[in-house]
């Protein structure tokens, strides 16, 4: 084998330990070697154009550079291959910087050393495979779950950059949690006003037609890969065609059936067929079925008759099986609370007046069930709110971490409460305060300069304990020094921890996508990559990756866009790493070792086969399942087991 | 007589499985007595040394060569048949790789003297004479072959020209071998496994298999396996996985896991480190999630716990050809 | 029998204090950059480790490790990343897993436990990665040459 070494002083700071000359006789003794050349900078542009050069001048079959770590360097001299029609994977890099120079005191032990690498790498190159990166047609649609904050922004730029999407949303409502608020923090502008324009543009903006949008739907089935997912979707009927339907709402009038809301989480009631809240979109009603008459044996059409549109009101529908094609798939689905019965002296759930911040937010609504209005139960205004913190979070027994986002509620709290009960009291129990964000602490700070809003830090919530006496809630607290203390408040509110989604179990099982030990979708880096998942092709937008704002879901609602336009761009097939791992069909008995081993379901044994097969899309490159198999049968390109065995003989010299 | 092509069988270190294996050819053998010379068989025929060696270099048609390389002797006879025979065959799997002799490899000559000679339970030796290749009695000097401090394969001590593993090999893959030579069959390329497929075992083993996760092993007595799953996946360390197929999976298929007689599989330097890392990629620790590195590590001792001996079940058959090839001193 | 050297000539004829050979494989996105790192803060360490890059310890068959000690390797040393840290997810758990294996076949073997060591460095930890290659050199020196030798060698015959 003809192998070309380069040797990179580095400006110096290479040869001022290894010594390129004894080097370079040492390799002169090694048949594989060619020709060795020394360079300055190889890595600049000169030495870039002289490398170039040299190449096309001597044109070697392998190429080995000792210069500093080939994680710096070694796909800028890939490039540099391509670009003189060498193969890219002919090259080794030996690491005579970081490994060598600069870490061995010794001039003549350096010198060996880097003789040594350079040696592992004239062998190994020589065994080197000329590797081809592969292309492969895909589809560029995308299906988003969850619209909410995160999955309408992804869903709108995608369609805005002319992509299909598949917006899919088990609610019969779009927006998510945040257009059931009244007013956000920081600014207290109000839920829906932030939500609608978006919303707006989803229905029927200019890129409207991009977007297919399911309501009452639920992914169940995914099969493939990234460039060509194959979707399952399960559609509840709603009764009500939503393309007919104009919204007049007279059907809602008419029917006599009544049932707990849901989307109040049951503090009032509404019609069979209703809309979840006033103002609530696609303003299409949706019939309940469970709740109406016609399921109890009547046969009510009471609905259907005050409907001025002929075949809007539907009896007839039925749930759905549709599948979609897709590229990529963008999960959304957002968060829930913790569960506040886990703690059960705070009384929820066992003591009236008792609520969690989401329930809190529709009191405060003004198309929540109070209209707005702040009352106890018995309908009168609360004199004294307690608004308690951190509850479940922070706390080894519950969920460790903060959720960055409760405070800043509370704090809005503290000022819608304010705003309309000027005379009452309001405590703050918390564990920790915490609000990040640059406009943010206004909130905390007003209710700091309130004379009416007190503070109290409690060490433990386990000693927390809210009872009911005569209408009003004592609630005893112990300090962070143990001292004891109790306040008196009417009302009760509770800001849990953000948790993983209920549906994460479900949807993850279907997506491959295993949450993590939150409970929430596991994201491929939590800093590079916090909106992809492991499996690739699969995004993670907003709180069902990690607590967030809204202002955090729908940033990652646009990077999950962005992965998808930069991963699947227009007129670009998909690009396969060629260092995957690969089946030699002769010698793999199909025992299926390996399909344990690959954390991306990359391992499939096709039935006409009987043969593990390597997806190589899916393959990231590990190589975990050629070490795994007992028949030799896998190969892991680029770092095949010859390879390695000529790489370590070589340096063991 | 003399036309006949001369056939020879020798076993060194083994136990006679080999020759009860030639033997189970049963009514074949009058076809094997026709057509060759039965020349050199120490445990059915008193041919002597001087014999083979008063015969020309590669005047022995074919040499079926049984048995490991234990002692001097072994090593002499396998120099001498290679020079006689114009093929030698590796013939079973401890000429091939050691086999069960070999895992002595995992002891010292040293301590096999002990326990063989000094300290066994049923000796009685109270001058701690141990055997000597040299002793010299009135009537003049007895000789003993040496005894190898490690058990070699054939191939590591002559060239080979070609192997049929199996303990024993099974004897429709000797008369293949005999067949093609009576009747002048091109034999494959020189080194070739005779009667081996390029795969494992597994392909021969009609159990279903399914994607591993072994969450404890066990030994043979201790469960009753289901007859159509891997035995592997019910935790019997089944070396099928690693072993070379053609054996048409006999064990397994009587629910007997395959302990690994036909070696490793094409292209594989050592059977055991190749189970070694199945096994390892296997364990079922129940996922890993939250789990620290130490409390991986001891999860994975507890279900190893279940093996007893495990180079000794791993490295079965084929010890003295593995890389390591015996313990260091 | 040649005759006993004089002091003096031992100590001219000494070769020094026993160098070990080790191998080391390193995972790409942990234990490789916190090579580097160790490199770029130019923190002085062993040379007697030569490092073989991998993607992932996953990638670690035992074969290589036997492999390494036939070749003359006196001890391996795999570092992968820690544990919730794989850039693979799992790679790291599997290389646990199969050097718990390992350790319980080469004490089979003779091979002192010390001999392979699978360590955990991430790419900051460049202070480790030093920490762990010192540690692991000493620790060879003191247990003294593998001394495998070529495979005839061990094979030569004896007197009984």
């Amino acid at each position: 084998m003809k192998t070309g070494v380069y040797l990179c002083a580095c400006g110096g700071t290479i040869t001022e330990k290894v010594n390129f000359e004894k080097v370079a006789a040492d390799l002169g003794k090694n048949p594989e070697v060619a020709y060795v050349h020394t360079a300055e900078f190889l890595c600049s542009e000169e030495g870039k154009q002289f490398l170039e050069q040299d190449l096309t001048e001597h044109r070697p079959e392998r190429v080995v550079i000792a210069a500093c770590s080939p994680r710096e360097i070694e796909g800028v001299f890939m490039q540099v291959m391509e670009r003189v029609g060498l193969n890219p994977y002919f090259l080794q890099i030996a690491n005579i910087r970081e490994h060598v120079a600069w870490i061995t005191p010794d001039p003549e032990r350096a010198t060996a050393k880097a003789s040594a690498l350079v040696r592992g790498a004239v062998a190994r190159v020589g065994l080197h495979q000329p590797l081809e990166r592969k292309e492969l047609d895909v589809c560029r649609d995308v299906v988003v779950v969850g619209a909410g904050p995160a999955g309408l922004k992804a869903a709108l730029c995608l369609a805005e950059a002319g992509r299909k999407v598949v917006l899919v949303e088990k609610t019969p409502v779009l927006g998510g949690m945040p257009v059931r608020y009244e007013e956000l923090f920081p600014n207290m502008e109000c839920g829906p006003c932030l939500l609608e324009p978006v919303m707006g543009e989803v229905l029927h903006g200019e890129h409207a037609h991009n977007i297919e949008i399911l309501t009452l739907s639920e992914v169940v089935e995914v099969k493939g890969y990234y460039g060509n997912f194959a979707v399952t979707i399960k559609q509840a009927p709603r009764y009500v065609d939503t393309v007919k339907c104009v919204g007049c709402g007279e059907c809602i009038a008419a029917c006599p059936a009544a049932t707990k809301n849901e989307f109040n989480y049951g503090l009032d009631e509404r019609k069979a067929i209703s809309l979840p809240f006033a103002g609530s979109l696609p303003n299409v009603p949706f019939l309940a079925f469970d709740a109406c008459l016609r399921a109890h044996g009547e046969d009510c059409q009471l609905c259907r008759a005050a409907c001025p549109v002929e075949g809007a009101v539907r009896y007839d529908d039925s749930a759905k099986l549709l599948e979609r094609s897709a590229g990529a798939i963008v999960v959304a689905v957002g968060s829930d609370l913790y569960d506040c019965t886990r703690l059960p002296a705070l009384g929820y759930g066992s003591v009236s007046g008792v609520y969690t911040s989401l329930e809190f937010e529709r009191l405060l609504a003004r198309n929540g069930p109070t209209g707005g209005e702040l009352r106890l139960p018995d309908g009168t205004p609360p004199k004294s709110v307690a608004i308690v913190h951190c509850v479940g979070s922070l706390d080894e027994h519950h969920q460790p971490y903060c959720s960055g986002v409760c405070c800043n509620y509370a704090f809005k709290f503290n000022h819608l409460v304010r705003k309309q009960l000027p005379e009452s009291r309001i405590h703050h129990l918390y564990k920790e305060l915490v609000t990040p964000g640059k406009e943010e602490f206004a909130l905390c700070r007003h209710a700091g300069h309130d004379p009416q809003t007190s503070f109290w830090r409690y060490g433990d919530i386990a000693d927390l304990q809210v009872a009911a006496e005569d209408g009003h809630h004592t609630i005893r607290y112990r300090d962070t020094a143990g001292t004891s203390g109790q306040i008196e408040a009417d009302m009760v509110i509770l800001c849990p921890a953000m948790v993983g989604p209920e549906s994460a179990g479900r949807l993850s099982a279907v997506l491959d996508t295993p949450p993590d030990q939150f409970g929430f979708f596991q994201e491929l880096h939590g800093k590079l990559d916090a909106a992809q998942s492991k499996v690739r092709g699969i995004y993670l937008a907003g709180a069902c990756q990690s607590p967030m704002d809204i202002r955090g879901a729908i940033g990652q609602g646009i990077a999950a866009a962005g992965y998808v336009l930069s991963g699947l761009a227009e007129g670009r097939k998909l690009t396969i790493d060629p260092i995957t791992a690969a089946v030699n069909e002769l010698a793999c008995s199909g025992c299926r070792v390996c399909g344990s081993v690959c954390p991306y379901k990359a391992i499939s044994f096709p039935p006409d086969k009987q043969v593990a097969s390597v997806n190589a899309l899916l393959c990231h490159g590990c190589g975990t399942c050629g070490a795994a198999c007992p028949a030799a049968a896998i190969q892991a390109h680029h770092f095949a087991s010859p390879q390695i065995f000529a790489e370590m003989e070589a340096i063991l010299q | 007589m003399p036309d006949k092509p001369k056939l020879s069988v020798y076993w060194a270190s083994s136990c006679g499985g080999c020759e009860i294996a030639v033997v189970n050819l049963h009514e074949k053998i009058l076809e094997v007595d026709r057509n060759f010379d039965f020349f050199f068989c120490p445990c059915l025929l008193d041919t002597k040394y001087r014999d083979i060696e008063a015969l020309d270099d590669g005047a022995i048609a074919i040499t079926l060569f049984n048995g490991a390389i234990r002692t001097s002797e072994n090593e002499e006879m396998a120099l001498l048949l290679r020079r006689k025979s114009q093929l030698l065959i590796a013939y079973g799997s401890c000429s091939a790789g050691g086999a069960i002799p070999a895992l002595s490899n995992l002891s010292t000559r040293a301590g096999h003297m002990r326990t063989n000679y000094l300290e066994g339970p049923s000796l009685d030796n109270p001058g701690g004479i141990l055997p000597q290749t040299a002793t010299l009695v009135p009537e003049g000097e007895l000789e003993l072959p040496a005894f190898f401090e490690t058990v070699k394969t054939l191939p590591q001590v002559v060239e080979v020209d070609y192997y049929i593993p199996g303990c024993p090999p099974e004897s429709k893959q000797i008369w293949s071998v005999v067949e093609a030579v009576i009747q002048g069959t091109p034999l494959p390329p020189r080194g070739s496994v005779l009667g081996g497929g390029c795969s494992t075992v597994c392909q021969e083993c009609a159990k279903v298999k399914s994607d591993k996760k072994i969450a404890a092993f066990h030994r043979t007595y201790e469960i009753v396996p289901d007859p159509r799953q891997c035995l592997l996946e019910q935790g019997l360390i089944c070396l099928g996985i690693a072993t070379r197929d053609g054996c048409g999976a006999l064990c397994p298929a009587v629910n007997m896991p395959c302990t690994g007689c036909y070696g490793p599989p094409e292209g594989v330097a050592d059977q055991g480190a190749k189970m070694l890392a199945a096994l390892g990629s296997d364990l079922d620790l129940g996922g890993y999630k939250g789990l620290t590195e130490e409390q991986v590590a001891r999860q994975a001792d507890a279900i190893l716990a279940g093996i007893p001996d495990l180079a000794g079940t791993l490295y079965r058959y084929s010890l003295a050809g593995s890389i390591l090839r015996r313990r260091s001193q | 029998m040649t005759e006993p050297m004089t002091l003096a000539a031992t100590e001219a004829a000494s070769p020094g204090p026993f160098e070990p050979k080790i191998v080391a494989f390193l995972c790409n996105w942990c234990s490789y950059a916190g090579a580097d790192k160790a490199g770029a803060a130019q923190i002085p360490c062993p040379d007697n480790v030569r490092v073989i890059r991998i993607m992932c310890s996953g990638r670690v068959e035992p074969e290589f490790v036997l492999q390494a000690f036939r070749l003359g390797a006196d001890g391996v040393l795999i570092l992968a990343c820690h544990a919730g840290d794989c850039h693979y997810k799992e790679g790291n758990y599997r290389a646990i897993q199969r050097h718990r294996l390992l350790l319980q076949m080469l004490e089979q073997f003779g091979i002192d436990q010390q001999r392979c060591r699978l360590d955990f460095v991430a790419a900051s930890e460049g202070e480790k990665y030093v920490r762990v290659l010192t540690e692991t050199v000493e620790a060879i020196r003191t247990l003294g040459p593998l001394g495998l030798g070529p495979p005839e060698a061990a094979a030569a015959p004896g007197p009984v």
